[in-house]
């Protein structure tokens, strides 16, 4: 049996890949250069009119007027597409019930993972198990309702992106490992949970062994499995378009609700950008890998093109 | 570019039939055009607009706005439909001779 | 009976249409437009035109591209396609778009939430090459196999692999227009994944790489544009000679002296229309003159190139081109030192200027710029007009030009004149953001290239046309008259092809037009009606 020394250096060094990937991911996603504003009605942080898709420009001479900012609003509506899937329910009924339910069932199992640790602190502090009985209770709960959620939620998008045509014809053979693998941290889960005498006891046991570096540490193959199997869902997910949990931040954010006019940071950073040579090989462009884009954007092109 | 069959002669037309070369333009080349849409004759009036029309492109590289066009002819709208089938931008402006108006119209 | 298509189906060799669209297909249209075949079947193309041109899509061509001479040139052309790929990813080349377009590329969820939600797709009846995710996961693919030579584990992974030949870019070039732009798709999306951006994205690689944009859009668009000052080919002196006419025209018809400013300068006023709306709707500017004149607005028009013209096509198709001309028309505000330039009644002119080069026009050419909407909310409500709305007494519905709703989130002024201005107003469904659009977005309202205004007419604008006559369902017949408001004109041109197409007029009684020309017909102090019924 796995034990020992093992489960503290894969379980940390995989939360610091994990954290990695995403510091990565988050770090190539924003240090991407301004870009031309392309934002997209509604954008709820406009006050007073972001619920109808209103912007600034409904007033007159909107330029003299406070940008009035709303900063609950946009909180309330992420909260709605992340929580419930506004977008999916909107548009594509079909698919909502089984991707909300894999989505609830990863967020309950998330939740599940501060609770774990409370009840590790609490053994590491040396109060007998039962005083995290409510707790583990409440963590069981929920546990199982994730691990139902998400096995259902997966097994239905599994069977719809298999039957139905449109689906099918767009999804990629990763596409179906991604979820495949997503359901398999479910299903080893679930297993764990219901074969186990006292899952929720062993699990908070096994919390404690590793933030205290114990060396015993030793759990039931059901449970290493799952963590297992959890652990390098982990260290995969920041590498795989799922990682838009990631990527939402800044489709809404710095495109979608972009709306800010420049201001004098962002004039030096254009003034950089637009400095740098050109090379498109269309002749009306006119570049010649030396001319900049200012350069070439402020004369005028006359030649006809090809054909 | 295509080429079209007018009056026994060939011209450069742009893919709905608009000549190119608008000095080789005929009064010939009008009856021609005239007749694939079924206008068998070119009457006094039809050539009132299709020589204003010519006229005016030659001088401002345009075809004249369709409310100008009804003031120097005194048409009335309905009047250019029933002379010129597919009105005036589609069908008088292509007897005339003229290049299909470009741009936001 | 519709094919199913594959991804991969867009590289096959054989030169041959990809999918076929028979007018059954296609939803229906309510009475008296529900007859089968009706008013005409496809516009075939010719003979000729099949061997001249590329028409290996679906039936219809709006570019006309050449057949290739030979083999070196279908090289030459897919080689530059891969070099294009590669300057769409590098920040020097494309930092414009790079965040929203690396976004969109790397996050699609495949999904499909966003298809319903297009027009084009769902009018079609659901054919799968007019899907919002069928030309980007193409390009997805391209992009990833052909551009980004560390591909991570997508060589393996990424399944669906599209061969890149010349069909494959030609076909691709054909489809990057057969979307409006209008990004209902986008705000349907839950990963914020962008469609609309994709297909732009994909035109911009093609103009500005291999040199191949639509005539209508380039030579005689942004091009014209730039040379002689406007894609109508109005020269400065043919301008102000038919804006003259126009005052005169007008001042005469409706009893109200009317006379435009030219070039004055210090102004507080720079407007700038869509010069089509002079040849094309001149009761468009003339009732700006009007309500300028009437509000005692301190405001002129400029007759210099880059002036007068507030287009910018390039929006549809190429940065540089979209960057050229707004620098003009923000260099031509500053030369007047005006106080600020007001759009005219044009969508894309809007997006244009207002936000998309807002980040372009640096230092002093950085001038305020309102809307049409703002503007004439504010003479309307000013008090220094008096109206009388019975004058309007006609039913009214409202369209909303995806640039200034969708884009800019300019909803609700031109609602609040309509309310105040047309007793009879009645509302779309959807409408305000959830609009869908006219069908003439994204450049189609201006192009015609070989049969592709019987596509607009059909497929892009069908959506439309069924809503706006959903909208008057209560008042269905000829004899009573029905004012489509839309304040854009690409918008104007698609609905007057459209109406035209489908003879809504005799049939329906509907005509389309502008707002201001709304709210002159309310003006108390003119006696004459403004709006005619005259087709
Ligand atoms: S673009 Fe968005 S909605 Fe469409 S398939 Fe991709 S993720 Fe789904
Ligand atoms: S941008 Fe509009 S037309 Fe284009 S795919 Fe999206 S919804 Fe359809």
């Amino acid at each position: 049996m796995i034990s020992g020394i093992f489960w503290p250096v894969f379980v940390f060094s995989a939360i610091a890949l994990f954290v990695i990937g995403t510091a990565y991911r988050v770090l190539s996603l924003s240090r991407q250069p301004v870009h031309l504003r392309w934002e997209l009605s509604p954008i709820p942080h406009v006050k007073g009119r972001g619920s109808y898709g209103g912007s600034d420009f409904e007033e007159f001479e909107w330029w003299k007027g406070p940008r009035r900012r709303s900063l609950l609003a946009p909180l309330a509506y992420m909260a709605v597409e992340i929580f419930l899937l506004r977008s999916v329910f909107k548009n594509n009924k079909r698919l909502w019930p089984f991707s909300l339910g894999m989505h609830l069932g990863v967020y309950l199992i998330i939740l599940t993972a501060p609770l774990y640790v409370a009840v590790a602190i609490i053994l590491a502090g040396g109060m007998p198990s039962s005083d995290t009985n409510s707790l583990r209770e409440v963590t069981y709960v929920l546990g199982v309702t994730g691990y139902l959620l998400g096995i259902s939620g997966v097994l239905g998008l599994l069977v719809l992106r298999s039957v139905v045509n449109d689906l099918r014809s767009f999804t990629s053979a990763s596409g179906y490992f991604n979820l495949a693998f997503l359901g398999a941290v479910f299903l080893s889960g679930i297993n764990a949970c219901l074969s186990l005498p006292d899952f929720t006891g062993t699990v908070g046991q096994y919390a404690k062994d590793l933030i205290t570096l114990d060396p015993t540490i030793s759990i039931p193959f059901l449970l290493s499995l799952h963590v297992i199997i959890s652990i390098l869902f982990l260290i995969y997910l920041p590498w795989t378009n799922m990682s838009h949990f990631i990527a939402k931040y800044f489709t809404y954010h710095s495109v979608r609700w972009n709306d800010a006019p420049r201001d004098a940071k962002m004039d030096t950073e254009l003034r950089r950008l637009m400095g740098r040579p050109v090379s498109w090989s269309a002749g009306h462009v006119q570049a010649d890998g030396d001319r900049s884009w200012i350069e070439i954007a402020t004369e005028k092109a006359t030649d006809e093109k090809t054909p | 570019m295509p080429q079209m069959d007018l009056a026994g002669q060939k011209y450069e037309v742009d893919e709905h039939g608009f000549m190119q070369e608008t000095s080789r333009w005929t009064e010939d080349v009008a009856r021609a055009y005239a007749s694939l849409e079924n206008v068998k004759e070119l009457t006094a009036d039809h050539w009132k607009a299709i020589n204003y029309l010519r006229s005016y492109y030659l001088q401002n590289g345009i075809c004249p706005m369709v409310r100008r066009l009804i003031k120097e002819t005194g048409f009335t709208l309905k009047r250019l439909y029933d002379l010129f089938p597919n009105g005036p931008a589609q069908s008088a402006c292509k007897w005339a001779g003229v290049p299909k108006p470009t741009g936001c119209v | 009976m519709k094919k199913r298509l594959k991804l991969t189906d867009i590289s096959r060799e054989e030169d041959s249409q990809l999918t076929e669209i028979v007018p059954d297909d296609l939803i229906p249209l309510p009475a008296p437009y529900d007859k089968p075949g009706w008013p005409a079947d496809f516009q075939q193309l010719t003979a000729d035109q099949q061997q001249r041109l590329v028409c290996n899509l679906d039936g219809f061509v709006a570019l006309g591209l050449p057949r290739p001479r030979n083999e070196a040139e279908e090289k030459k052309y897919t080689e530059l396609f891969i070099s294009g790929m590669n300057k769409l990813l590098s920040r020097e080349n494309n930092w414009t778009f790079l965040q929203p377009l690396l976004l969109s590329l790397d996050y699609c969820a495949r999904c499909q939430t966003c298809n319903d939600a297009c027009h084009v797709y769902v009018a079609s009846g659901k054919n799968d090459l007019y899907r919002p995710t069928y030309r980007s996961e193409i390009f997805r693919n391209l992009v990833s196999r052909h551009a980004r030579r560390r591909g991570k584990l997508r060589g393996i992974f990424g399944g669906k692999n599209v061969d890149l030949n010349w069909s494959t870019i030609s076909r691709l070039y054909e489809l990057s227009y057969r979307c409006n732009l209008c990004r209902r798709c986008a705000q349907a999306c839950p990963m914020g994944v962008d469609n609309g951006l994709i297909t732009r994205e994909i035109r911009k690689l093609f103009s500005q790489e291999l040199g191949w944009a639509p005539q209508e859009l380039h030579e005689k668009g942004t091009v014209l544009q730039l040379k002689v000052g406007s894609p109508t080919g109005m020269s400065p002196d043919v301008l102000r000679d038919n804006v003259a006419f126009l005052d005169d025209d007008f001042s005469t018809s409706i009893g109200f002296n009317v006379s435009t400013p030219w070039d004055k300068e210090g102004a507080d006023v720079l407007l700038i229309h869509s010069a089509g709306d002079i040849l094309s709707f001149p009761e468009s500017p003339a009732a700006f003159s009007i309500l300028c004149q009437a509000a005692g607005i301190d405001w002129t028009l400029s007759s210099e190139i880059g002036g007068y013209d507030g287009v910018n096509y390039g929006l549809f198709y190429d940065d540089i081109q979209l960057a050229r001309i707004a620098v003009r028309h923000a260099e031509t505000a500053r030369k007047l030192n005006v106080n600020k330039i007001v759009m005219g009644e044009c969508g894309h002119q809007h997006k244009a200027l207002m936000t998309v080069a807002d980040r372009v026009l640096t230092g002093d050419l950085n001038i305020p710029r309102e809307s049409a909407m703002t503007f004439l909310e504010d003479i309307v409500f000013s008090g220094k007009i008096n109206f009388d709305p019975s004058k309007n007494d006609f039913p009214v519905t409202l369209h909303d030009p995806c640039n200034i709703v969708r884009n800019l989130g300019i909803v609700g002024p031109q609602r609040r004149i309509l309310r105040y201005l047309c007793p009879q107003f009645r509302e779309m469904m959807p409408h305000g953001v959830d609009n869908y659009c006219c069908g003439g977005g994204g450049g189609f309202s201006v192009m015609s290239g070989v049969n592709f205004t019987n596509w607009k007419v059909n497929i892009a604008g069908r959506m439309k046309f069924k809503q706006v006559l959903e909208a008057f369902s209560d008042r269905p017949g000829p004899e009573v008259k029905k004012y489509v408001c839309a304040p854009c004109l690409n918008c104007k041109l698609q609905f007057r092809d459209m109406f035209s197409y489908y003879r809504a007029g005799e049939k329906s009684g509907i005509k389309c037009g502008g707002l201001a020309e709304l709210i002159v017909n309310a003006m108390a102090d003119i006696k004459q009606a403004f709006i005619s019924w005259e087709e």
